[in-house]
């Protein structure tokens, strides 16, 4: 079940960040993050923090089914999750797409993209997630 | 004994200019062709389209379709199916990788799919009588070698520099302007916390008011990021990092590789999708042990071809190409040896027709040493065996030896 979110923005330009709101369940079913980078062949590095608690330092590449915390241990928290890409080449787009599963709201995506970027040029995404 | 040895000595010095006779036969006339597919279709490959996203591909096919209301009459698109699908992939360390499922299928499988409206003579045409004629191809790498030493620590120090840009540019108070948005944004998240914690409100009720703060909680995250993504290439550690990303060269290590590529041409002279004939088709296997030119090079190349363009296998052109399915095989060694003093290097053509017993299969192979005598001397020997039978032997060595075999040879009075 996915839940509605705030309006999509315009594709035209960039959106490197994103605030969002998750809705857990009292399970201590655990809540789990994906970060999905594309094009294939970028070089990206992601940090994960819950609160001031840092979660994941340094990960490189695709993350899959990242254990944040249990519903319970992530309820009235803020996660907040960066990742830098320098793009490997000429790309039309990088795409960021993190995606949080777990809670009672199920499966929320949240895609973030660049636009055009040069090789070697730097790019930071970021979400915040308050789970309530 | 002295004097023969001071003669070959001559010899070596007055032949040390002659260049090797270079073989006749050529391995890399087996080598498949870029995109096979549309080379037995006829297309040039500046003409082949290359979309990298499902939208870039659908654009090209609205274009040459003149949108959607015809079939394309030549056209030629090259895809990557497993990445063209979806917007996120394999990252950069993902590509040294050897699993040929969860690496190699993924990252090399290429696709080819071209149509093109020829006549008989496999023209491009639109006279009467042209009809359709498509192509479908592939590509794969079954074995690949690992990146070496030095590309997997230029890869390390990449991560390193990218881990600590990542810590500083996401670090607070970086700019003044910075500092103003992240304070704000402080608060109304601290608002939107309360919300979450109050004990009164349904999950409902809390959801619907944290909606209502939320455009404003974006509109700070959109200036913060804004900022920073202004800041990060102007850093050091940004710098560092592009400097780094663009120096970055996958070289892989020494060691076995093994590539498959195919391709087959469709023929619909009925301009029926029920009814097609295949006027065309080829598989390539090529696969080596790749020495880097320092000790041992070794190439194989197996080719299938049915119906090809020529026969490699008839030299006098007796044979029709129709109908005919053909095999044949090559190999190349290279050898380099004491300080690169020594070089061999040996090359095999076997070729054949498989349904048709008026040629019989036929080999070639031809063997070279070279051996450096001094800067810019060598003694060079060949030694080959061609297709008719004959033997074959060159090089300055034998004609050294010949000409001292000439030399000491009795003279009759």
């Amino acid at each position: 079940m996915a839940t509605s979110r705030t309006p999509k923005k315009d594709k035209t330009k960039p959106n490197t960040s994103e605030a969002e709101i998750y809705m857990t369940d009292p399970s201590g079913g655990d809540i789990t993050l994906d970060i999905g980078i594309g094009p294939a062949g970028q070089k990206a590095t992601s940090n994960v923090k819950l609160d001031s608690e840092m979660k994941l330092h340094g990960h490189d590449g695709e993350l899959k089914n990242f254990v944040v915390g249990t519903n319970r241990q992530c309820k009235n928290k803020v996660l907040d999750a960066a990742t830098t890409v320098v793009a490997m080449d000429d790309v039309k787009n990088i795409d960021v797409i993190y995606t949080i599963k777990g809670g009672s709201q199920g499966k929320l995506e949240i895609p973030l993209w660049s636009g055009p970027v040069t090789k070697g040029t730097n790019v930071l995404f970021d979400i915040t997630v308050l789970f309530f | 004994m002295k004097k023969i040895i001071l003669i070959i000595a001559s010899c070596c010095s007055f032949v040390a200019a002659w260049s090797q006779e270079e073989p006749e036969v050529n391995l890399d006339l087996l080598k498949a062709p870029a995109s096979p597919a549309f080379n037995m279709l006829g297309i040039a490959p500046s003409t082949i389209e290359r979309p990298t996203d499902i939208t870039a591909f659908m654009a090209s096919l609205q274009t040459n379709t003149g949108n959607f209301t015809s079939f394309p009459k030549n056209y030629a698109v090259e895809i990557a199916p497993f990445l063209f699908s979806k917007k996120t992939g394999p990252t950069l360390k993902d590509y040294n990788g050897t699993n040929f499922w969860k690496d190699l299928v993924p990252q090399t499988f290429q696709l080819s799919l071209g149509v093109s409206q020829q006549n008989a003579d496999g023209e491009i045409s639109e006279e009467e009588g042209s009809f359709p004629r498509g192509a479908v191809g592939l590509r794969v790498s079954l074995v690949r070698r690992p990146w070496t030493k030095q590309t997997d620590s230029n890869y390390h120090a990449l991560h390193a520099a990218q881990t600590v840009l990542l810590d500083e540019i996401t670090q607070g108070n970086l700019t003044t302007e910075l500092t103003v948005f992240e304070t704000k944004l402080a608060v109304r998240l601290e608002d939107m916390r309360r919300v979450a914690e109050d004990t009164v409100l349904t999950s409902e009720q809390k959801q619907a008011r944290l909606r209502e703060l939320l455009p404003e909680a974006n509109s700070y995250k959109d200036s913060i990021s804004r900022i920073k993504n202004g800041l990060i290439n102007e850093l050091a550690a940004g710098q560092l990092v592009t400097r780094l990303a663009t120096a970055f060269e996958i070289k892989r290590q020494t060691g076995f590789y093994l590539d498959l590529e195919g391709g087959m041409v469709m023929d619909f002279p009925d301009r029926r999708f029920n009814y097609s004939t295949v006027s065309k088709a080829g598989l390539w296997l090529t696969g080596g042990y790749d020495g880097h030119e320092q000790t041992l090079s070794v190439l194989g190349i197996a080719r299938y071809l049915y119906q090809p363009d020529k026969i490699f296998a008839d030299d006098s052109g007796q044979l029709a190409t129709d109908d005919i399915a053909t095999f044949d095989f090559g190999g190349r060694l290279l050898l380099n040896a004491l300080n690169d003093k020594l070089t061999i290097s040996s090359e095999l053509i076997y070729r054949s027709v498989l349904n048709n017993d008026i040629i019989d299969p036929n080999w070639r192979v031809i063997m070279n040493l070279e051996y450096a005598v001094g800067s810019n001397q060598k003694l060079t020997f060949g030694f080959g065996k061609n297709f008719d039978g004959t033997i074959t032997k060159d090089g300055n060595l034998v004609a050294a030896l010949n000409f001292i075999k000439g030399f000491g040879a009795k003279r009759k009075m």
